[in-house]
């Protein structure tokens, strides 16, 4: 959906987002409490493996990466772009999954997530700063972090994680 | 720890059974765990007495390659993990640190001298080129993670709890050290000798 520049991108159009003020919704607007954030998850072992129980997605999917999350860690709005478009838009050759957080879930681990619309990226940009990479770590700082990512995982694995039609259990394979 | 583990143990005789974290996924102490690492050092051998149910050779047969396979899955991962490179997760990963590699081959087997009924259910790399091995059930998750080349960082969680963590140093003899000959006894007398 067009958009002024000053204004980024606006919201899908939906019931959800018409209760939130469509067609003035635009990637600038602070997340709801109730929006629904997606994270990709490649389709291989090292990200997901259905027989991990309440952790299929592993805590490492949600770990600080030194070239991704220098301001904060990545997620896509669900008001904004389709899980399917985030999943498609990974380049990994057995494709990739899609994680499911609400913006709720993320208050008990005291993080908030940003508005971070970027143009080269999907539409709804979104960072949750608080996780963004930091070299130097104290241990305690460090675990500290990976508390929080085994418990995005938990939250991840809980909510349901989509799967592209047709998408293989993942497999190890040899890049 | 695979099912009934325990169990399998030859009825009759006196055994013993490694504790602490060798079922970490049922009934493990994470209080304690937290609280003294998991050295080599630390752990303490408890006497445990054998079941008859469920303990036929069969089945300890059964249990045995079950593990077996699965150890030597998590050493397959590693070995394919070696050929990754950079942006193998299609999202900008790191190549993976191949020192940190020999470091999770050399922990893998410390861990099935240590554990070999309970392998690891996953070997995990991380983009930034990290790796761990994994336990998880619905229940309880453990995480082993070599963070750097001396150490693994082990973490505990439940659910609704916060983790606990500990780590583990690693002390693993150099390849000169490992292939260099012992060195012989040289006594007094014949040394002054020599001079």
């Amino acid at each position: 959906m067009a958009a002024s520049a000053n204004r980024s991108r606006r919201a899908r159009l939906r019931i959800r987002t018409l209760v939130r003020g469509w067609p003035w919704y635009y990637e600038t607007t602070a997340l709801f409490r109730h929006e629904v954030i997606f994270r990709a998850i490649p389709n291989t072992p090292d990200y997901f493996q259905l027989d991990m129980g309440a952790w299929a997605v592993t805590p490492l999917a949600f770990k600080p990466h030194a070239k991704r999350d220098i301001d904060g860690m990545s997620f896509f709005r669900e008001d904004f772009v389709r899980c399917q478009a985030v999943a498609e838009a990974n380049k990994h050759a057995q494709k990739a999954r899609v994680a499911r957080i609400e913006v709720a879930q993320l208050k008990p681990l005291e993080l908030e997530a940003k508005p971070d619309p970027d143009v080269a990226e999907l539409p709804g940009h979104a960072i949750v700063p608080e996780m963004k990479y930091r070299k130097n770590l104290s241990d305690e700082q460090r675990q500290k972090t990976k508390d929080r990512s085994q418990k995005l995982a938990q939250f991840a694995t809980r909510n349901g994680v989509y799967s592209p039609p047709h998408l293989p259990d993942p497999v190890r394979t040899v890049e | 720890m695979e099912e009934g583990a325990l169990k399998t143990m030859l009825p009759n005789q006196t055994t013993w059974a490694r504790p602490a974290i060798i079922e970490p996924l049922k009934g493990f102490d994470f209080d304690r765990a937290a609280s003294a690492p998991p050295t080599i050092s630390a752990i303490v051998w408890t006497k445990a007495q054998p079941l008859q149910e469920n303990g036929s050779p069969q089945q300890q047969n059964l249990v045995g390659i079950a593990a077996s396979k699965r150890w030597n899955e998590r050493e397959k991962d590693l070995a394919k993990m070696r050929s990754f490179e950079a942006d193998w997760d299609g999202f900008a990963a790191e190549a993976p640190n191949l020192c940190l590699i020999d470091k999770a081959e050399f922990f893998l087997r410390v861990l099935r001298g240590r554990y070999p009924d309970n392998p690891p259910m996953r070997a995990v790399l991380s983009a930034d080129g990290c790796v761990a091995f994994e336990w998880a059930n619905d229940e309880k998750f453990v995480q082993a993670e070599i963070i750097d080349p001396k150490r693994v960082e082990w973490m505990f969680a439940m659910p609704g709890q916060d983790a606990q963590f500990s780590i583990e140093f690693l002390e693993v003899q150099s390849q000169e050290q490992a292939w260099q000959p012992a060195p012989t006894a040289v006594d007094e007398p014949a040394y002054a000798f020599a001079r």
